[in-house]
């Protein structure tokens, strides 16, 4: 670093992630020459990141997916974060509806089974509502646990009388951390 | 920066906006910058919030008072620019009627990256009036970097009427990346 006053340093606007700052490192004595570094401006936003730790305001899990495969197969993820598949699983009947199901699995496992799940499919497609009108909710606490989560698909219009799903569905996950 | 080894320099215990932190924009000589506080907190919270775990955008809106093709009033948003109502579902059904509410949520400039971005949303569900605010939200058609359609449908009707809500939530995720 030259020796500069600070008034003859020109001042960035922005900070670019491939920008340098400088300082000096703790791990060497103290007043040594050689003790000087350099750090990307990125590795202080992964600093910042890993400091901040998992926050509760952060979604801890999200997928979007196209649920239209058969029972026993992975559906088609389109974007995830911490998502290692979502599988389709048979089924469920009871009270005159039938619900189709999908089980999230979490590429890195919750600490517990208590986060928050929440999502929504379609209701129709461009322009038309037909078999595409679905609700979307957990299906049932026992069946989250730390490595995956199912959750239901409700066809509204039919009042659940048969099994739909939608071609894209979002389920984000809070908490769990 | 003067001649200084660390055991001279002031340490401080908090960066306050106008602090400056200097550093390099390249390796050549004139490279030197220096850059304000503001400038670093600028900068971390755009790092922050390219991170998959934080909302792209999202928007609360009323989904009555306005005609087909007009905005409707948006009470609070992030990252979104307005909403459109578009014309009603067209029910393409044969058995059950079906019809509902469209909206098209346009996002702020350069909000979006990819068209995978997850979507979740809510509406009422009787308030005030429990055969006409029962409505359920999800998708209509799929996502563009610019904007995003989503419907409403009156669940108590089977979507057979053309009500929609007064207080609709949308967030969007995962697509700033």
């Amino acid at each position: 670093m030259p020796n500069k006053t600070l008034t003859a340093f020109t001042e960035g606007t922005t900070l670019a992630p491939t920008d340098f700052l400088v300082g000096y490192n703790s791990g060497l004595p103290t007043g040594l020459v050689g003790s000087e570094r350099k750090w990307n401006a990125s590795l202080l936003g992964e600093y910042v990141k890993q400091a901040l730790g998992v926050q509760p305001w952060q979604a801890t899990a999200w997928v979007t997916f196209d649920g239209l495969v058969n029972v026993n197969a992975n559906a088609v993820v389109k974007s995830s974060y911490n998502v290692a598949s979502v599988l389709r699983i048979a089924d469920a009947t009871g009270c005159n509806t039938v619900v189709s199901r999908f089980q999230i699995r979490f590429a890195q496992p919750m600490s517990n089974s208590n986060y928050t799940v929440i999502g929504m499919p379609m209701v129709g497609d461009t322009t038309s509502i037909h078999h595409n009108d679905q609700a979307l909710g957990v299906y049932s606490k026992a069946t989250n646990t730390a490595t995956d989560s199912v959750v239901s698909v409700f066809d509204m219009n039919n009042r659940g009388t048969n099994a739909q799903v939608s071609r894209f569905t979002t389920v984000v996950f809070f908490g769990g951390k | 920066m003067p001649n200084k080894t660390l055991s001279n320099v002031v340490e401080k215990t908090s960066l306050l906006p106008t602090d400056y932190i200097v550093g390099f924009t390249n390796t050549a000589v004139g490279g030197e910058r220096r850059w304000s506080g503001t400038t670093i907190n600028t900068f971390l919270q755009n790092y922050i919030k390219a991170q998959p775990f934080v909302a792209s955008a999202w928007v609360t809106f009323k989904g009555t008072g306005a005609a087909v093709g007009a905005n409707v009033l948006i009470h609070g948003s992030y990252n979104v620019s307005s909403v459109t109502r578009l014309s009603n579902f067209v029910d393409t059904g044969t058995g059950t009627v079906g019809c509902g509410w469209r909206y098209q949520v346009n996002f702020a400039p350069e909000t979006m990256k990819n068209v995978n971005y997850g979507v979740i949303g809510a509406s009422l569900i009787g308030f005030q009036d429990p055969n006409g605010d029962d409505q359920i939200v999800g998708m209509a058609g799929g996502n563009t970097l610019t904007s995003c359609r989503i419907g409403a449908m009156d669940m108590q009707a089977r979507g057979g009427n053309t009500e929609t809500s007064d207080f609709i939530s949308v967030i969007f995720i995962g697509g700033q990346q």
